[in-house]
């Protein structure tokens, strides 16, 4: 610092005496009075608002939260459920297998006899049927408390995948040597072992050199039998779980994108259209919740909790919607009729929850980011709100004008109760973009007012949020 | 008027349960000091009135965010400059300085103490622009980095910095041309 900046520091700091003390007190506490007079009951109002606003808050947390953990377990129970069919299916394939093995022999003759010119033979090579073996094999293995309660599993697994008469049809051939016979009797569907086994055990199926024929699609098509079921379920691919009528109704996908239900959180900054000087920018937090109705268009609900500061040197009806009237100044000002009292500022902090309903349509675009349009009523209810006046004797002399007289500003407060304002549009448009579960937004939206009745003032918003789907 | 940690505290509670008594008093005990600071920021001694009433408004209604056991003058002095800043950025423009020039801190200041009246000074500050003033006021007097200026004016750091550096000039200017100071 140079001895100049030390000097001006040194000089200007020195507190100095100044005139008009008491005068300006005066002012002070008449000042004082007239926000008494309406802040006594209004800032109460104004904290059980945002105490509500937190209790909201987080209970919305605690909600996604348990939602979250809900949906972990649901999602761990689904895949523990899904590997247990895959568990039985090999099972019952092994089963299938050394039934078929076993009822083979003595349906050979009877089934080649029968039409044979009108069949499609598949052969199976022994590697396709090692692999059977192998799936077998591997079932054994399991732990033992799935081997504990394999038949009763079975059973299950059969009532379950199967439709109920093929089940039953399973259920009785298992303990005959049938099940082929039947295949055989059907028109045009044969049996054909290349070579006896020589053991019913599963592990020697290995050498086993089976050919099945199958009758034609349009044979079997036209011929009714208890074991159609059966022979379709035996056709099944393998890897194929979800074709199994009952897991395909179990597993679905879970927290997709195409989820039907949003709940999130914004942060709302708006501007006052057309600008007005003194007023300021509005500022507040909301929260929104979404659900899907058709492919791309979207319910949409809000609420959100604003403020703003208003400092004019007029009184701007648009402004303050709770009434349309200037208030007379205390006293009917200084001057009396000569001089009037003018109003030269009205200052007020409304404090507004906008409670909007809407659709929200998702453009078609292919794009990282995903646009939207949005057309929503929103219902805005201005809190209890201190609206306070300040007044100053109309003199065109001005200080050293002939008529001058060196009065103080004069203040008067009013309070007013809440109010709902109707009619209020909202147009917007937005880009969002998709994440796992959540979906983050910035959007834009013009407020438009279209009541007559309680005039309020047009504004352009931008809000930025995230949402959790579910 | 005297008043000690222990009166001053005893005020403080009396504003915090909005008692017009205290209020009255903490006002008249900081009247002067709150004036000096907005007489050098405004300009103009009636303008600084309405800024100290607007920020003993603010210390009255927002008493309940001033923490007890600090110093309160250090809470006052940043009420009222911010005041001042507010009323000065609404109907001034403090719109950044292009053109950085360095300030050369040549020659001294000799004997000038005695001789300058107070009237003096502030009349050699209110030359200055509103835009300078400021500036110099936040730097010089006030302690506030040129981060903080810049933030408070919502200028670049550079305009306070070349605003600084012309204010300096400028005081250094008048001092010569019409006290002849420097040698």
């Amino acid at each position: 610092m140079s001895d100049l900046d030390e000097f001006f520091a040194k000089r200007l700091d020195e507190e100095a005496s100044f005139p008009n003390r008491g005068k300006n007190w005066k002012q002070m506490s008449k000042r004082l009075d007239a926000f008494d007079s309406g802040m006594v009951q209004g800032n109460p109002s104004g904290l059980r608002l945002w105490q509500a606003a937190a209790v909201i808050a987080v209970a919305t947390a605690g909600f996604l939260w348990w939602k979250t953990l809900t949906t972990q377990h649901y999602n761990k129970a689904l895949r523990q459920e899904v590997a247990a069919f895959q568990t039985d299916r090999l099972i019952l394939e092994g089963q299938l297998a050394a039934a078929e093995k076993r009822a083979a022999a003595p349906t050979v003759e009877k089934g080649n006899n029968k039409e044979n010119q009108n069949t499609e033979s598949i052969e199976i090579p022994p590697s396709a049927d090692l692999k059977r073996t192998e799936t077998a094999s591997k079932a054994q293995k399991l732990p033992s408390e799935k081997k504990s309660d394999e038949p009763a599993r079975l059973a299950d697994v059969q009532a379950e995948n199967l439709p109920e008469e093929a089940s039953k049809n399973f259920t009785e051939k298992q303990s005959s040597t049938t099940v082929l016979e039947e295949k055989a009797s059907l028109p045009g569907a044969t049996v054909l072992p290349k070579k006896e086994p020589s053991s019913l055990d599963t592990s020697s199926a290995k050498s086993s050199d089976i050919v099945f024929t199958t009758p034609t699609l349009d044979a079997v098509k036209n011929a009714p039998s208890k074991t159609d079921s059966l022979l379709v379920a035996e056709e099944k691919p393998r890897d194929s779980i979800a074709s199994s009528p009952t897991i395909a109704q179990e597993i679905k996908p879970v927290r997709s994108a195409k989820s039907r239900f949003r709940i999130g959180a914004q942060a709302t900054v708006g501007f006052v259209q057309p600008k007005q000087k003194g007023v300021s920018a509005l500022r507040g937090q909301g929260f929104s919740v979404e659900a899907k109705v058709l492919r791309s268009l979207w319910v949409t609900a809000s609420v959100d909790w604003l403020h703003h500061e208003v400092s004019t040197e007029e009184f701007v009806p648009r402004f303050h919607p709770h009434h349309d009237s200037l208030p007379k100044p205390p006293g009917g000002g200084h001057g009396g009729p000569q001089h009037p009292a003018k109003l030269v500022q009205v200052e007020s902090a409304p404090r507004e929850q906008h409670y909007g309903l809407g659709l929200r349509y998702e453009l078609p675009i292919k794009f990282w980011l995903r646009p939207s349009l949005r057309v929503a009523h929103e219902w805005v209810r201005v809190s209890p709100t201190l609206v306070t006046y300040k007044f100053e004797e109309d003199n065109p002399g001005g200080p050293g004008g002939p008529n001058w007289h060196d009065h103080d500003p004069e203040y008067t407060a009013e309070k007013f109760d809440a109010q709902w304002l109707t009619n209020q549009w909202r147009f917007g448009l937005g880009l969002e973009k998709d994440i796992p579960n959540w979906t983050f937004g910035l959007w834009a939206d013009y407020s438009k007012d279209f009541s007559s009745a309680t005039p309020s003032f047009d504004a352009l918003y931008v809000r930025a949020g995230a949402q959790y789907r579910f | 008027m005297e008043t000690n940690d222990v009166q001053l505290e005893e005020i403080l509670d009396g504003c915090r349960q909005n008692k017009r008594a205290s209020q009255q008093r903490l006002y008249a005990h900081f009247y002067n000091y709150a004036m000096t600071i907005a007489r050098r920021y405004m300009g103009n001694t009636e303008i600084a009135e309405e800024v100290v009433n607007d920020s003993f408004f603010k210390v009255f209604t927002k008493i309940h965010l001033f923490l007890g056991g600090q110093p309160f003058k250090p809470w006052l002095r940043r009420v009222i400059v911010n005041t001042a800043i507010d009323r000065l950025r609404a109907n001034m423009n403090l719109a950044p300085e292009t053109e950085l020039q360095a300030w050369h801190d040549s020659g001294s200041l000799t004997g000038i103490e005695e001789e300058l009246t107070r009237e003096q000074i502030w009349a050699m500050l209110d030359r200055l622009p509103p835009a300078y003033r400021t500036v110099f006021n936040l730097a010089v007097v006030d302690c506030f980095s040129h981060e903080e200026i810049a933030a408070a004016l919502q200028i670049s750091v550079g305009a306070s910095k070349s605003n600084l550096s012309r204010a300096r000039q400028h005081l250094r200017t008048i001092l010569k041309t019409e006290f002849e100071f420097f040698n």
